[in-house]
């Protein structure tokens, strides 16, 4: 193992006694292992549709291989177009009425709803 | 007990006159014999090798190959008596009532008669081959009380169960060896006569050309004798049968049978790419009588996933199976698909598994892709097949399209995803396998344009020879063929009842 991976490990119980010391040891640390103290995202003009991810690193992910084979994609106008599609519906929602309507993306060959892989791209461009 | 007849010892040149020749002891002409027992018809059944596999018999099976990469033909079937029941994997399942219709988006399918002029003779196949009792997709009740069925919701693709043959009272459990097991009963059959190491190679036609005369047969220690038989059924194989036709040219110049140059054609096989998707349940380890045998109601069974019937129609794809088979790792993309899109589905994947697909693939019926004679002969001077092999683009994307259909049923059943893993001609090839399960080179057909052998399996424009084995399906389904051409043998036993009588 690197230093850097024990460096990581040893953070843990240095957070949990510091939140420990602010009365919050339980809560915090459940949250810390649930990631909501995890990985910061700078503001994005797209936080609206990207707050719908529920894993915004796993889409990161699986949007950068959806970008690898879209090298134009523009930010801009993909983000009116899931505005529009998306509406007041929630995202499960809309991905169950497309798996329904067989309106499939294959990214990388992995079988996903369309309007999941193109949330993903946006967070990949997003992220820079 | 009658013991076998060795060829080999028979004074040279003699002539043996018979009521039925049976070319062939694999499951075919074995279960012929057994179903003509207890009949008046003096029947001589004519196997080529031994009871044991014997590498110079093995030779006569060489061939050789153009086009998409193929087995070796010797190495795809065994002769000696049993045939390739010899070395089988003992899946069994019978044809869908489509595989039969004339379907208008495959061109050349179809049967003269539909699955119902089979049915009759389902169970008593199912017992010759040892599969249990005829359940099949019945299985799926008591294998749910095993361990869930994976949710496929509804969709185009449902879980469908195989039954494995199982020779019994075996000790290493392998599936039923035809020769093997059924020695002994063919050898107290008074009206059969059993020939080893008798190779035919020549079906010699009167010389109007309208019936079979006589058989030439050969041993590889250099015996030649004949055989005169009222009537013939050729029980070699698909790849045998072919050649055996076309290398009796003697009086019909291209062939016996080939007056309209269809013998030898629509060659197939079910194609078995291997690793084509990987499959990823949600839920964790899936039952595991998807990725191996398990036994319930007296037999053993596998599921499998399979498109129906309505889907094949409206998606104008053809039949398919595919097979749950290694449980696989993901990588880093893998890992963060099947992680966005179970939360996003709202699903708890923390356990979730993947697993590498197999399939058996049914091809469209192509009669480019054929057997034909090579100029190099064998040891006992027939001349050598070569096979043009061929899988079009469409036959992988049809299957890619059923493929697909399981990954979205998955999704919208919220139990799991798919990753489809080939998708140029390349990266399918690249994987290619086969079952070696050989088909339609002497195919079914009313119309003697279209086939070489009637609904009765005869051989159009010939009275007294006739062809049984998975040759003569025109159409070919996903499943595989020995429990299904075992039944169309007793069929044509019936039939044969019904010309002795
Ligand atoms: C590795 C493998 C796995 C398989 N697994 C399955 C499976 O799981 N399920 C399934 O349904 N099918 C399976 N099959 C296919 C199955 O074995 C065949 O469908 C079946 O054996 C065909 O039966 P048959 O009697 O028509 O021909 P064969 O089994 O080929 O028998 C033909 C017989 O004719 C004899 N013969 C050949 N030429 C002559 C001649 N000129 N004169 C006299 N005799 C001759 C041969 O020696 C042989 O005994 C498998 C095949 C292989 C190779």
């Amino acid at each position: 193992m690197s230093e850097g991976g024990k460096a990581k490990i040893a953070r843990r119980p240095f957070l949990g006694a510091a939140l420990a010391a602010l009365g919050l040891a339980a809560a915090g640390g459940a949250a810390y292992e649930a990631g909501l103290l995890g990985p910061f995202y700078p503001k994005t003009p797209y936080d609206d549709l990207l707050d719908l991810l529920p894993d915004r690193a796993a889409a990161i992910t699986v949007g950068k291989a959806v970008l690898a084979r879209e090298p134009a994609y523009l930010p801009k106008p993909a983000a009116v177009a899931l505005r529009r599609h998306i509406g007041r519906n929630s995202l499960s929602r809309v991905l169950a009425v497309e798996v329904a309507a067989d309106r499939l993306s294959e990214v990388d060959g992995w079988l996903l709803p369309a309007t999941l892989a193109d949330l993903s791209a946006l967070a990949a461009k997003a992220d820079g | 007990m009658k013991p076998f007849l060795d060829a080999r010892t028979l004074p040279h040149h003699t002539e043996i006159a018979t009521d039925l020749a049976i070319i062939g002891g694999g499951p075919a002409g074995i279960s012929l014999a057994l179903a003509l027992s207890n009949t008046p018809i003096r029947v001589l059944l004519l196997e080529s090798g031994g009871m044991a596999f014997d590498a110079r018999t093995q030779k006569l099976y060489r061939g050789t190959e153009t086009g998409v990469a193929y087995l070796p033909l010797d190495a795809t079937r065994l002769r000696y008596l049993g045939g390739s029941t010899n070395h089988w994997g003992g899946w069994c399942r019978p044809l869908d009532e489509d595989d039969f219709e004339k379907r208008e988006w495959v061109a050349h399918s179809g049967w003269p008669f539909p699955r119902k002029t089979l049915e009759p003779y389902f169970a008593r196949a199912q017992a010759l081959c040892e599969a249990g009792p005829f359940l099949y997709d019945k299985l799926a009740a008591p294998a749910a009380t095993m361990a869930p069925l994976l949710n496929l919701g509804a969709g185009g693709v449902y879980t469908s169960f195989f039954q494995f043959s199982q020779w019994k009272d075996n000790p290493q459990h392998l599936p039923t060896h035809f020769g093997e097991r059924y020695a002994a009963d063919l050898k107290q059959l008074a009206n059969l006569t059993v020939m080893l190491h008798a190779n035919v190679t020549g079906l010699r036609l009167a010389a109007d050309a309208n019936s079979l005369d006589h058989l030439d047969v050969a041993t590889l220690s250099g015996k030649r004798f004949t055989v005169r038989a009222r009537y013939a059924v050729v029980a070699t194989g698909a790849i045998e049968t072919a050649r055996l036709l076309l290398a009796s040219n003697d009086v019909m110049t291209t062939g016996v049978g080939n007056q309209n140059d269809r013998v030898g054609r629509y060659f197939a096989d079910h194609a078995i790419p291997r690793d084509t998707a990987t499959l990823v349940s949600f839920g964790g380890n899936l039952a595991p009588y998807y990725g191996n045998n398990a036994v319930a109601e007296d037999t053993h069974f596998r599921a499998t996933f399979s498109p129906t019937q309505a889907f094949k129609r409206q998606r104008r794809v053809l039949g398919s199976l595919v097979t749950v088979e290694q449980q696989t790792k993901l990588d880093e993309l893998a890992t963060a698909a099947v992680s966005e899109t179970s939360a996003t589905l709202g699903v708890d994947a923390s356990g979730a598994t993947a697993y590498s697909l197999g399939c058996g693939i049914e091809l469209m019926p192509d009669p480019d892709r054929r057997l034909t004679l090579a100029g190099e002969r064998d040891a006992l001077g027939m001349p050598r097949l070569e096979l043009a092999m061929r899988i079009s683009d469409d036959d992988f994307a049809r299957y890619r399209e059923t493929l697909r259909e399981l990954g979205r049923q998955l999704l919208a059943a919220r139990t799991g995803m798919i990753r489809l893993d080939c998708k140029t001609r390349e990266e399918w090839l690249a994987v290619m396998d086969w079952g070696s399960h050989h088909l339609g080179t002497a195919r079914m057909h009313d119309d003697p344009k279209q086939g070489v052998v009637d609904a009765d399996s005869k051989v159009h424009g010939i009275t007294n020879l006739f062809v049984a084995g998975s040759s003569v399906f025109p159409t070919y389904g996903s499943s595989n063929p020995t429990m299904n051409l075992v039944a169309l043998v007793l069929r044509l036993a019936d039939h044969m009842k019904g010309l002795f009588a």
